[in-house]
Formats: C-alpha cells, structure tokens, sequence
C-alpha cells in the first residue's frame, strides 16, 4: 500500500513539474516509477498466489496427519463423519456376513448322517481358514487389485496389483502411515469370497476326501471366484458391456451361482454317496434344531450381504436403498420358504421343515441380485419364482441321480442364477425400456442426463450374459480341477470308509456326539431306574423301539 | 511488457541526441505506459482484497455474538453425530461382545460331558448375571472411577452406576454426557461396552472349573472376580493407571490378551489346579471326549462372531475417518490371525496324531484370535498371520504341557487364553509397525509415538517390549496370586468341589431338574413329528460303531 502511495506522489510529481525541468530527467523518473511498480505488481503477484493456494486446499489430496506438508490437508469434518459411518456400517455387516458360516455349518451338518458330522464341520472351517489365507495371498490382488484406468479395470479380466494385502497402507517418512479404504473392502468382501467356497462344500459333503477338498478349496478363494469378481464388482468387462452393463446387487450371480455350480460339478464328479439311491430313507438329515438354527443364521446374516452391499452408509440415499434392500429381502425369505412348504405338502401330504429350510434360502438367495432395483411386490414374484425354481431344480437333479445332499446347487445355483434374471425382468424402471440398474432410484442415464431409452433390454442381454459366463468359467475350473484329482484317487473316500463313516475311521474322537449311554448306566437303566439321556433308543430300557435306528454294536 | 518498452526507450535514448518532438513522443508513451500500469496495480490490489480477510468482511454485518452462536451451534451439531456414531458403534460392538457369551456357553457344552452339560450351561449363565451385578456395584468404580488417574492403582467413585449423569440442582434437568474437545460420550454408553469385556474374562475361568465346581461357590468367585480382580487390573492399564507410563512408553493391549484373556487364563490356572483333575481324567482319558461336536464349532463361530466387536469395537469411537480406517485393520488382521491360527493347529495335530481333530481346529482359530487381539491395532497383515501362525504353536505346546502335567483343563482355557494371551501381548509390541524396532505407534495408531515437538521419538522399542513384559508379569501375579487365594479359600469350607458319588452320576442328574440336558429318546411313533411329518424325526442317532 505505501509503495502504491509514493508511485502516487512521484507520478503527481512528475506531472506537475515545471517545463524549466529538462525533458532528460522527466524520462528518468518516469522510468524510475516504472521499475518501482513493477516491483509493486510483483508483489502483488505473489500475495495473490499464496492466496489462491490456500483457498486451493481442497484439491489437495487428505491426510489423517492433517496439513504437515503443502501436499496434503486434513480431512474436512463432513469427510470425517462420512468415513467413520462407512466404515461402521461395513465391518458391522461383514461381521455379520461371516456369522453366515456359522449358518452353513449348523445346516450342512444338521443335514446329513451322524456318522460324518464332524467331518462336515471340519470342512466348513477348514474352508473359511483357507480361505482366508487365498483370499490374502491373490484373491484380492486378482478381484479388486487394479490397476485401474478411467474407473475401470485396465485390462478388464483380472486385477495384479496389491497380493498379500501390500499397498492397502501408504508409508511415510518417519513412521508415519496413510491408511486407504483397502482394508475395509477386503474384509467385507473377504466375508463374501468364503461364503462362495462355502456353498460347495454342502454339494461334496459326505463323501469328498479332505484333502482333496482344501485343494479345491484354497484354488476357489484365490482364484476361480476372484476373476467372476474382477470382471463384475472389480469393474471389469462385464460391468462396461453396453449402456446399462450387468447388474447383480449382492452377488446371485457372483456369489451364490458360482458356489452352486461349483456344487453341482463338484457333486458329479465326486459321484453319488455309496448307497444314496438305493436305501434313500437312511440319508435323512439327523438333527433338525441344527438345521433351523442354521437357517436362522443365515437369514440373520443375510441383512448383512445383502443391506451391506451398498458398500457405504454416508447419506441418506444410501440409507433408504439399505432400508428397500432389508425389506426386499425379508418378503423374498419369508415368500420362498412358504411356497416350497406348500409345495412339498402338496406333493407329499407331509410337513417338511428341512424343505421350508431350504425355501426361505432360496428366496433369499433369488432376491440377492435384485433387492436394489426393484420394489416389494416384485420380491414378492422373484421368491415365489424362485421357490418353484429350486423345487423344480431339487427334483430334476434327483430324477437325474446327481447326489448334492443338501441342495446347495437348487437353493444356490438355480435360484442364484433366476435372481440374476430377475435383476433385470423386474427393474422398476419405466416399463422395460428405462433401467434402473446399480443408479437405485434412478435411472441409467446418458450424457445429456435424460435416461436411455433401451437400457433395460440391454441390461437383460448382460445379465444373460453374466450367467452364461459364471456357468462356463466355474464349471470349467471346477472341473479341471477336480476331475485329476478325482482320478488320482484323492478326491473320494472309499465305500468301507463312506460305511462306517468318516469320523469313525478319519478324526478323533471317533464321533461327533457322545451321549449315548455307558455299560454301567445301561445295567442300571435295566433295573428300572432310567439315569441319564439315552440318545440310542436301542438301548434296552424303553419298549417301544419304533424308531427305525441303526442297530449298535457293542465293542 | 513494460521492461520492454522501458528498453526500447532506453535505447532510443542512447541512439543519438533525440529531438524535442522525439522527447514528447517519448514522454508521452511512458506516461500511457504509468498510466496502465496503474489500472492493473488496482485491479490486482481489488482482487487480492477478494482473498485476504474474510472475517473482516463477516464482521461488518454480523456482531459477535451472532457469531459465536452460530459457532457453538455448529460444534454442537459436529457433537451430535460423533457421539451419535460412537454410540451406534459401541452399542453393536458391545453387542457383538456380549454374543460371545452364547459362543462360550455353546463350546464349553459340547466340550464337556453329556451328563453336566445342563450344569455347564448354567455355569456361563449364573457368569453373565452375576457378573453384571458385579460390575455394575463396584466393578467399575474400581475400575475407571476418575482416581485411577490420580493413585495409579484402583478407581473409586462410580459405585452402582452413580453419578453416571449430572442432574441440574433446581430444574432436575439431566445431562447424560460429558463433551471434551474430542466430543461427547455418555458413561454408560462405556458402562456398556466394558461391562462385556468383564464379564468375557470371569467366563474364561468357568471353562477350566468345568465339571467338578460347585455351582453357588463358583458364582461367589465370579462375584469377585468381577467386583475387584478383573477391575484392578484395568485400572492400572485402560482405566488410565501406573501401567500407561511405565518406561516412559507404556503397555500396549489393543482390546486385551492380557487384559482380559490373561486374566481369565491365569485365573482358569489357579482354579483347576486348586480343583485338582475331574475323578478318573488321567485313567481313561477317552472317556472324557467332547460330547457335542456341532455346538463346539457353532460355539467358535459364535466367538469368532463376536470377535469383532471385541476388537474393532476396542477403537473406543468411531467419529474420524481415522478410527474407522483403524478398525478396518483390526478387522482385517483379526481375520487373518483366526484363519491361521486355526490351520495350524489342525495341520500340528494331524501330523503328530494322524486324525482329523475338528475340537484342536476349533481352539487354534479361538487362539489365533486370542493371540492378535492386543496387537490388531499396531501391526500389519503379514504380521498377524506371524502372529497367529506362533500363537498355534504356543496353543498346542502349552496345551500338550498341561497334558504333561495332569492338570485337567477342559476346554484348554489355559492355553487359549494364558499362554496364546502372553504371546499376544508380547506381539503387540515386536510386531509393532514403527519403522525398524527404532520407533514405536502403539496406541497412536497410523502415528509414530512423537516428542512434544512432533517429531518420532527414536530408540523406545524396546521399552514397549519391557512395558509389556511389566504387564504380563503384573497380570499373571495379581490374578494368579487373588484367583488362587479365592480358590483356596473355598475349598478350605469344602464348598469347592462337588462330591464323587455327585461327579460318578453327573451333576445334571444329582442337581438339575429336569435331571438331563437332552430327551432325544421319545419314541418317534408316537409324536406328532411321526404322524405328519417327514422325515419322521427331528434327530437320526449316530450309528456307533466302537
């Protein structure tokens, strides 16, 4: 301000001289002011920078460290308050979505033979522990490790970026970290990638050597799913096919289909349990309570898979989406396991709980890809189509002797594969010409923001497209997967060992349950006074001996 | 611009003797030249007034105090959602905690006999309720009253849930919370979630007495487990105590290995060696098998389950993007760390005993959660598998000791959470993320432990690593030493542990009505499962072929 002051005087000066002053020393001292506000201007220039530079903060990427150097700032507090709700909401539903396993192991194990209930279990943890450790080593990398280029994977058919979670915290000087969202996404999906191997080792059980199934397993989590992902959720080419790409919201396709058809190919090429069509009564599921409970568990879980998919929970838009998606799923469950019920009393004149069971997971698991698009009356169709799906699908694979004991390809594979069809059949966009697709409620729109007309027969082509390829990639890997190992001999334990069951001649303890009665017990039992539980009604007490059980055998 | 043009004057000026008309040309464009020099020094000046001083600007038309409202609303609102989320949070994972109590209750049943799995159900029952009346008349006044802070060594206000809460004199308004600089958080918000971390660590110990204490003289132990053990302990550490400045570092135990695990495990110890091994443990030891392998498992999911409100959930706050990030990583090696832990066991076992053993893969998963769980929040992914992967080995070297030593520990508590928790705690500092073993994060999470300057404090690895050891020792001495003493005092009335004929018959026969956990044996043709249902029974009993 001063040096603009005495440009001032100088000019007024100068201007006001006397013609007496030589012409010479006018030039000068105008050329003097000139070189003086240059300086000015310079200055100026300078303060102006600084200036816009801190107004320019926000461009500069943040930093939990806040602003320590000129390249990073602190995160804004809406930023904070944004980051933390996501990061609650998705490790809440990821810890829920890992409850799932739970579920799985209570129904697969409910399901089948005493004889080889631990075994079940073991394969059930054995599958999320290795799993785990695929998922760390490549699946992540593979799925959602990038590189990425213009919001989309760069090459489109698998990421290779980030193996063994490295990268997910950027190092700084001086022991300084910069954490990313890496870790948060890769648990969340982790709960999913495990869901997936989980699903066939239900199509395998009974039968299938451990150790050929740990192999299959681990190749499952670090591989084969993790490239349906990377073409799908990682953004690869599936998700940029036309103008409305594929749309599977939590995973019927992605998820649930590929660990069906795994299922299925896995139960084929295992082939049937010894004696499964010959004496189809003595492969009843032996604990019920064991089932519901699992049923039940996967339900709970389920808010999770499918209310956690919005993969964040900063605005109110994602919070009405998460509320649609809970109620969508709801009547899908509740729809699916009444229609499969009303459907076996009618074949069968009798109540079936493991059918009910197994209905309500087929309307969850049809409901999975459209519970962000479309509106409760449709998941009230989807599930009641999806329950005669996995009906019809139960039925064809018995009439075709595929042994899957418990269904996992019917509730997973068939049903999976109608909720990705139905994604797209029941969008509620404007008849089917608009689509709605991952834009929730909105449409899919073009450049100029009005929405594509066509986009729902497009999305339909896509979805068509995505189940054909998970059907073909899956099987395909299952197979050449199992199939050398089926072969080798490594992948089917022996009849003799199938007979007297894999926890007798494989585990220790020897079985599952120990409550049947002791010698001593039983002496006591026979004089009239009964003294504990007697799980083996074979035991001499009781005189009514209706219950068809296998005989037992003293040592 | 003007730098050429004053050269091209200057040599004009030097060319020759310039003429008067040359002169006033001359002077004439000069004074054009000042001329829009000037206009652009106001149009800078105009723009940089722009810039500079906004809160000059914002005081001509607002006075203060409309400021300093808005201000204070503004803050209040910020308040508001951070402590919105915290609690949100804390109340799932608080949640989340307290199912692990389903977790034990499922594992320690299935573990033990049929004959005592009503008594061993009721065991984690009479734990949780007992507990909670423990911790809530003195446990955490103990605990985190404010004179923790103060004395280093126990808290002493807060007893019965007292002055949770400030009740204004003459309106008998409440204010539920206390607000800092970081915020607003209600007491019994973190009532709460402490009170599932206690509870937690006084059911460890009722897995090691399992089978053979009485009832009634084990909810006494759990009484003061909770009421003084558990609580002083946490004084010393998160409720602020001496343990924060030992060797100028402090301990580090992110959600408690040694906390809450050691805890239980030591006091397991002292309790099953008062007790002395269940009647015939060491004699035939194949009759002592898990009798329920589906609720062993459903039991570890369960805890695995809760895990992650026992972990995550240890971030105390979720209001920055920061503690959520935190979180992710405690999730993420808590994961990480069970996946191992549990395959190495397994793999272990398999290879000394030749048989798939579903019970060891279940306790290795339990003690690669044990053994992360105070260092989930200062390591990174490689190192919880490390972590885990040694936790396993720890598990199964102690728990083949105990076996060694005829102490009767039925669901391995010690191990699991003694031996994996010391490792845990141990880990937490080696593993620590700080650059080499020069600098050390610790409870500063993504930042190094700093000088008062900001810069990395160099050379304190290794007091973190003897801070730790302070810890694990004080904890094995102080549970050890009062678990024992309580034990020992109990059996001295005879009051400890149940008669023979009692342990011969099964305490759910001798004790409990109904006098069996399990009725599997109504003949199915006779109930309303066999007239309508299919199949025509809930339960096909195992084929047992011996």
């Amino acid at each position: 301000m001063k040096m603009v002051k005495t440009g001032l005087a100088l000019l007024g000066a100068v201007l006001c001289a006397a013609s007496e002053e030589s012409l010479q020393e006018r030039v000068a001292a105008l050329e003097r002011l000139l070189a003086q506000q240059e300086q000015l201007l310079d200055q100026q220039m300078q303060q102006l920078q600084s200036s816009e530079r801190r107004l320019q903060l926000d461009d500069l990427p943040p930093s939990i460290h806040g602003a320590t150097t000129n390249v990073t700032r602190a995160y804004t507090a809406s930023e904070e308050v944004k980051g933390a709700l996501d990061h609650m909401w998705l490790i809440v539903c990821g810890a829920m979505v890992m409850f799932m396993q739970a579920g799985f192991a209570m129904v697969e194990s409910g399901c089948c033979r005493a004889k080889n209930v631990q075994n079940i279990l073991l394969k059930n943890l054995s599958d999320v522990c290795v799993g785990t450790i695929g998922w760390w080593f490549s699946g992540w990398a593979i799925a959602y490790g990038g590189p990425m280029k213009d919001g989309l994977l760069e090459n489109g058919f698998m990421g290779h970026e980030q193996w063994f979670g490295i990268g997910f915290v950027g190092y700084k000087q001086d022991g300084q970290l910069e954490p990313t969202t890496g870790m948060l996404n890769w648990f969340f999906q982790w709960a999913f990638c495990s869901a997936a191997a989980t699903i066939v080792s239900g199509g395998v059980a009974e039968r299938v050597s451990f150790g050929g199934y740990v192999c299959y397993s681990f190749l499952m989590t670090a591989f084969v799913y993790p490239v349906i992902v990377a073409w799908t959720w990682g953004y690869g080419w599936l998700a940029s096919i036309n103008s409305a790409g594929f749309m599977d919201f939590a995973g019927s396709g992605v998820v649930h289909m590929t660990g069906g058809v795994g299922a299925l190919v896995g139960a084929v090429i295992a082939g049937p349990r010894t004696g499964r069509f010959e004496n189809p009564e003595q492969f009843g599921p032996h604990s019920l309570p064991l089932m519901v409970l699992g049923t039940f568990i996967l339900w709970f879980g389920w808010y999770g898979f499918n209310c956690g998919s919005t993969l964040g929970m900063n605005s109110i838009s994602s919070g009405f989406m998460a509320a649609q998606v809970a109620m969508n799923t709801t009547i899908a469950a509740a729809t699916g396991g009444l229609v499969v019920f009303i459907l076996r009393l009618a074949m069968t004149r009798k109540y079936d709980i493991g059918g009910f069971c197994n209905g309500i997971l087929a309307g969850l698991v049809s409901i999975t890809a459209p519970c962000g698009n479309v509106e409760c009356g449709s998941a009230f169709g989807i599930a009641i189509l999806g329950a005669c799906v996995y009906q019809g699908a139960s039925s064809l694979l018995q009439k075709l002797k595929v042994d899957d004991p418990i269904d996992a390809f019917a509730v997973h594979g068939a049903a999976g594969a109608w909720g990705v069809l139905a994604a797209a059949l029941f969008d509620w966009g404007k008849d089917m010409d608009f689509h709605h697709g991952w834009s929730g409620f909105g449409c899919v729109a073009g450049e100029d923001g009005s929405c594509v007309s066509g986009a729902n027969g497009d999305a339909l082509a896509a979805n068509l497209l995505e189940v054909v390829m998970i059907l073909l990639w899956t099987a395909f890997w299952t197979t050449a997967i199992m199939l050398p190992l089926r072969l080798a001999g490594l992948l089917r334990v022996s009849d003799e060992d199938q007979e007297s069951g894999i926890d007798t001649v494989k585990h220790s303890p020897t079985k599952a349950y120990s409550i049947e009665v002791t010698a001593a017990d039983k002496a006591e039992i026979s004089q009239g006074t009964p003294k504990a539980f007697i799980s083996n009604p074979q035991a001499p007490s009781p005189p009514m001996e209706a219950a068809p059980m296998a005989p037992e055998t003293e040592p | 611009m003007f730098r050429k043009l004053v050269t091209l004057v200057s040599l004009a000026a030097v060319h020759g003797e310039p003429s008067e008309a040359e002169l006033m040309q001359e002077l004439t464009m000069l004074q054009q030249a000042v001329a829009e020099q000037q206009r652009t020094i106001l149009d800078q000046k105009a723009e940089l007034e722009e810039y500079m001083d906004h809160s000059r600007r914002l005081q001509v038309s607002v006075n203060e105090t409309y400021y300093s409202n808005t201000i204070a609303s503004l803050q209040a609102t910020d308040y508001g959602f951070t402590g919105a989320i915290d609690s949100a949070w804390l109340c799932l994972c608080g949640a989340l905690v307290m199912f692990m109590h389903a977790g034990f209750a499922m594992l320690e049943t299935g573990s033990c006999r049929a004959k005592n799995a009503s008594n061993v159900l009721m065991k984690n029952l009479v734990n949780v309720c007992v507990g909670t009346l423990g911790w809530w008349s003195l446990g955490w006044a103990f605990a985190y009253g404010a004179e923790a802070k103060t004395n280093g060594f126990i808290g002493a206000s807060g007893f019965f849930g007292l002055d949770f809460y400030t009740q204004d004199a003459t309106t008998g308004v409440i204010t539920p919370v206390t607000c800092n600089s970081d915020g607003c958080q209600s007491t019994m918000l973190s009532w709460f979630f402490q009170w599932a971390f206690c509870t937690a660590g006084a059911t460890i110990v009722s897995g090691g007495v399992a089978e053979r204490v009485k009832s009634p003289t084990y909810a006494a132990y759990a009484f003061c487990m909770t009421t003084f053990i558990y609580p002083v302990i946490v004084a010393w550490s998160w409720g602020g105590g001496w343990l924060n400045s030992i060797f100028d570092v402090g301990y580090m135990d992110f959600a408690g290995s040694g906390i809450v695990h050691l805890t239980g495990g030591v006091s397991a110890l002292a309790g099953t060696v008062v007790l002395g091994p269940r009647k015939g443990r060491f004699v035939n030891p194949e009759e002592f098998e898990a009798h329920n392998l589906p609720l062993v498992v459903l039991g570890t999911f369960a805890l695995w389950f809760g895990w992650y409100g026992f972990n995550p959930g240890s971030t105390l706050s979720m209001s920055s993007g920061n503690m959520g990030a935190l979180a992710a990583q405690v999730a993420m090696n808590t994961t990480l760390s069970a996946a191992t832990g549990g395959i190495m066991v397994f793999l272990a076992r398999y290879a000394i005993f030749g048989k798939y053993d579903v019970g060891g893969l279940c306790n290795g998963i339990l003690a690669g959660l044990v053994s992360i769980t105070a260092g989930c929040g200062n390591m990174e992914s490689g190192c919880a598998v490390a972590t885990g992967f040694v936790g396993a080995l720890v598990y199964q070297g102690s728990s083949m000791l105990l076996q060694k030593l005829k102490i009767d520990d039925p669901v391995d508590a010690v191990p699991v959470h003694g031996f994996c928790g010391i490792w845990g705690v141990l880990a937490a500092s080696l593993f620590d993320w700080g650059s080499g073993i020069n600098y050390y994060h610790g409870w500063s999470g993504w930042g190094c432990m700093e000088n008062p300057d900001g810069t990395c404090r160099p050379n304190i690895g290794g007091s973190a690593v003897g801070a730790n050891i302070i810890l694990v020792l004080m904890v094995i001495v102080w549970a050890g030493s009062l678990s024992g003493i309580a034990f020992f005092l109990l059996k001295l009335t005879g009051m400890l542990r149940i008669d023979e004929d009692t342990e011969a018959m099964g305490i759910d026969m001798k004790s409990h009505s109904p006098p069996k956990a399990y009725a599997m044996s109504t003949p199915a043709a006779t109930g309303v499962s066999a007239s309508e249902h299919s199949p025509t029974k809930a339960y096909a009993a195992p084929e047992t072929t011996v």
